[in-house]
């Protein structure tokens, strides 16, 4: 078994290039503190909130797969794990970015008095509040880390365990598990979206907010997957179990997830460009002007049209590295439709400083250096996974 | 094939639990003597539950004719409808209907991309499900025009009073996905049918059968050639189909959406429309399918797999619905709007609070059972919360329509909703008609795709999954 330390190596190197530009990333952001506390608090949220919501995306899309079952969630798994278990640290950053001093009150309306005169606001003090906040994010931070440690540590057991019967039972164990956690996760992450992200305008609300949002953040974190699965497929364990079919089907995946992150992202659009009602159009006419706009176009065909027309042809699914390709290109969609969703309340008209750069190159960083991390530890496939050892049963005969 | 095995002695009706999707003692000739058994058997020698259910049914469907030609006569006065309720029952029947159709598209269509094994047999008769249900469907808003003999005004066609449709309407958009999602499923459904149809033709006994089945099976001949083309016409309806599953219930949706009345103009409407489409429609699947294999003896066609597989998209759509009532609850309260906020305490504490409390009973609450796998494996409980479900999800739209129209924004335009006799007598005679068409239609046509059965069966065999063990002499 020497392959598999071909693939360690090269993770390690993974790992250092990310560590060296996580230090400087962050380092370079620190030093706009200094410059601009402000336009600080705006890009460190940014990327804070874009590296917690892709680990969240991963336990998501973990737990669903636990669920629903599919070879695919099988072969990425480890993946799944470990972006689960770097969720707990993503939310040092996202603490940074709300309870820095004068941080909250930079970004959350709700906080500033001149705000409570509005009747709006001042109804829902009652959730709304820096307390109420405060336990909210440690019962988020609580309850997901949670989640992603224990069900890493049941494939741990599965790892261990000599018994091929005893594997299938983990599995079924996990999915009696998996299921009504699904519930809770999409639950507190809802919760969490309104908390972070549709708060910053307090006067404004969508009850379909919560469950755009998080898919956004699974669709992320699927590419992400099948990035790195392309990436590694050419070494052992990959080399030995992935297949055509398997590529294809997390193709499919990847067009299905884009289509219902543009089905609900659309469906908020329609109803609230007819309703055209002050208290919801604010949140499209403040993304649709003073340069927002073109942001908004950008995502509707770059996100959605284009992605969506290539990924309906068969051989680009069955192109392991096209489809890795379009994956990076998503990866960087979803790293401006995030923008979209939570920068125009703070900075009303479009710009971008070089500090939004540095902290999501940051945090995206050290992210990735602890991932890779708790990706070295484990062996990078599942071992009595019974859908992997039938994948490699098909290798062979293929 | 084993050539000595053509005359078998009809296999058990065996359940095989929750594991299998073939009872024991099957092979090839079997599974196409059983289906087609139901059709071939004499017409006295029919199961006596049936001719009762049928009975009923036809009775129930009387009596939508003779409502519905009070209604033509009389006009829609005849109906509960006041203003400012003016949508009442039509419009809760309408999308209850329109909904329970969508379990057959999603076992047909998605379930077959997602290459699930319990998809087929089932898929057949959820199908058929479909198309009645969407006749239901389609006749409530016709009957709710008031002058249902200008029905083709909802069409743009060109005319001489330059009269066109209002294209920014939802409702014209509704025309346009119900007609569309009644064309594609009967399309996919009649494709089914015809290697089955062939199979019919080939097997039956009477020559007016055999006419019969040969004119419906379009001259199929079973050859590779025609084998090749029908699985690419049936992958372009089933992909055609998919997008249906979704915007068929999404437009319904925008019907109460796009408005800006509180209670209907809500984001989420959408995949909760969806997700409670699927739900009510997996309901009646069970409903359905519990008698029907009980009476026609298809333990071993239709077993546990599916019925449980069945509960569990069941249970999970339903969840997708309590969260739908969450966030509308919880944000009519966060918006701070007042006409928000009154409409959904009013919902709950409202002179309608009853069918809000039963409707979190039934959709809600009750389903929970279903996370106990012996209540998913236990044949009557499974049934009386498939009832209940259908039950909740028609007081869903219920609860949506009436409650939200019955306070308007000015007190002096409140009113309240009290069903006739009439609109009791038109959805209790959409159930008969629904009824009706669905016992026929697993009386006479086959209810369960043969060829698909069979395939399944050679690819189980082939796998190891499926032994066919000769059974022991019959009558022992």
């Amino acid at each position: 078994m020497s392959e598999p330390n071909v693939l360690i190596e090269r993770i390690s190197r993974s790992q250092r290039t990310a560590l060296i530009i996580g230090i400087v990333g962050i380092a370079a952001t620190f030093a706009g503190l200094a410059v601009n506390k402000t336009q600080f608090t705006y890009s460190w949220f940014y990327g804070s909130l874009f590296w917690a919501g892709l680990s969240a995306g991963a336990l998501g899309l973990y737990l669903l797969n636990n669920v629903v079952g599919g070879k695919w969630g099988a072969i990425i798994r480890r993946f799944l794990e470990a972006s689960a278990k770097v969720l707990p640290y993503t939310f040092i950053p996202l603490a940074i970015a709300f309870f820095l001093p004068g941080a909250m009150h930079t970004l959350f309306p709700w906080v500033r008095p001149e705000f409570l005169k509005d009747p709006a606001v001042a109804h829902k003090i009652a959730y709304l509040n820096p307390q109420g906040f405060t336990i909210r994010f440690i019962i988020y931070l609580l309850f997901w880390t949670f989640l992603g440690y224990r069900l890493s540590s049941r494939t741990d057991i599965q790892d261990k365990t000599k018994d091929h019967a005893e594997g299938v039972a983990i599995q079924v164990r996990m999915r009696q598990f998996s299921a009504p956690m699904l519930l809770l996760f999409v639950l507190t992450s809802t919760f969490a979206f309104f908390d972070w992200v549709m708060s910053l305008e307090p006067t404004w609300y969508s009850t379909i907010y919560g469950a755009m949002y998080l898919i956004g953040q699974v669709l992320a974190m699927l590419a992400l997957s099948i990035i790195l699965l392309v990436r590694y497929s050419d070494q052992s364990p990959f080399k030995e179990t992935i297949n055509m079919p398997v590529t294809h089907d997390l193709g499919n995946l990847m067009l299905a997830f884009t289509m219902v992150w543009a089905y609900l992202s659309f469906s908020q659009f329609l109803i609230t460009w007819a309703g055209n009602l002050p208290e919801e159009i604010q949140w499209y006419q403040r993304r649709f002007t003073h340069g927002w706009g073109y942001v908004a176009w950008t995502v509707s065909v770059f996100h959605f049209c284009v992605p969506f027309f290539i990924l309906l042809h068969r051989f680009v699914k069955r192109n392991p590295k096209l489809l890795a390709t379009l994956c990076v290109y998503m990866f960087l969609m979803r790293f401006l439709d995030v923008f979209w969703l939570s920068q125009p309340p703070l900075r009303p008209e479009l710009s971008v400083s070089w500090m939004d750069l540095t902290a999501l190159a940051g945090i995206g960083g050290i992210w990735f250096f602890l991932f890779f991390q708790q990706l070295k530890t484990r062996p990078l496939l599942p071992l009595n996974d019974a859908r992997l050892i039938a994948m490699r049963h098909e290798h062979h005969h293929a | 094939m084993k050539t000595e095995e053509v005359v078998r002695p009809i296999p058990p009706d065996i359940d095989p639990g929750p594991d299998h999707v073939l009872g024991p003692g099957h092979d090839i000739a079997t599974v196409t003597d059983r289906i087609s058994g139901v059709i071939y058997q004499p017409l006295a020698k029919t199961p006596k539950p049936w001719f009762f259910a049928f009975a009923a049914a036809f009775a129930l469907l009387q009596l939508l004719l003779i409502a519905a030609a009070w209604l033509f006569y009389k006009g829609v006065g005849v109906w509960g409808i006041v203003i400012p309720i003016a949508w009442g029952f039509a419009i809760v029947n309408f999308v209850w209907w329109i909904g329970i159709g969508h379990a057959g598209t999603l076992i047909s269509a998605i379930l077959l991309l997602l290459k699930q094994d319990w998809r087929t047999s089932i898929n057949r008769f959820s199908e058929a499900m479909t198309l009645f249900a969407v006749a239901c469907a389609g006749m409530f808003p016709i009957l709710h025009l008031g002058r249902p003999w200008l029905a083709y005004w909802l069409l743009p066609y060109p005319n001489s009073m330059w009269l066109w449709p209002q294209p920014r309407s939802p409702l014209l958009w509704d025309v346009f996905a119900v007609s569309t999602y009644a064309t594609v499923s009967l399309l996919f459904w009649l494709t089914g049918l015809v290697p089955d149809f062939a199979t019919m033709r080939d097997t039956s006994k009477h020559q007016w059968q055999r006419v019969l089945f040969g004119m419906l099976s379009l001259g199929w001949r079973g050859s590779a050639k025609h084998w090749s083309r029908y699985q690419m016409a049936y992958l372009i309806l089933a992909g055609l189909s998919t997008p249906l599953v979704v915007s068929v219930h999404t437009v319904v949706s925008f019907d109460f959406a796009i408005s800006i009345l509180p209670g209907w103009h809500t984001t989420i409407f959408p995949p909760y429309f969806v997700a409670g489409a699927i739900y009510s429609g997996f309901a009646m699947v069970i409903t359905l399918a519990i008698p029907t294999r009980k009476w026609f003896h298809m333990e071993g066609l239709i077993t546990m797999r599916h019925l449980e597989a069945a509960a569990k998209v069941m249970l999970g759509t339903g969840l997708i619905v309590a969260y739908g009532y969450a966030m509308e609850a919880f944000i009519s309260w966060y918006s701070g709007n007042p006409y928000e906020s009154f409409m959904y305490w009013n919902r709950m504490t409202g002179p309608y609070w009853w069918s809000y409390v039963m409707l979190i009973s039934c959709n809600i609450a009750i389903p929970q059972l279903l996370w106990i796998r012996k209540v998913r494996l236990n044949l009557t409980a499974l049934f009386i919360i498939s009832i209940i479900v259908n039950v909740g999800m028609w007081l869903e739209r219920f609860v949506i329509v009436i409650t939200s129209l019955h306070r308007d924004f000015l007190p002096s335009s409140w009113g309240m909703y009290y069903p006739t006799i009439w609109d009791w007598a038109t959805f209790i005679g959409t159930i008969g008609l629904f009824t009706t068409l669905m016992w026929l239609f697993v009386r006479f046509v086959p209810m369960l795709a043969m060829f698909e059965v069979r395939e399944d069966l050679h690819h189980m065999q082939h796998t190891g999954a499926y032994e066919v063990k000769p059974l022991p002499a019959h009558g022992d």
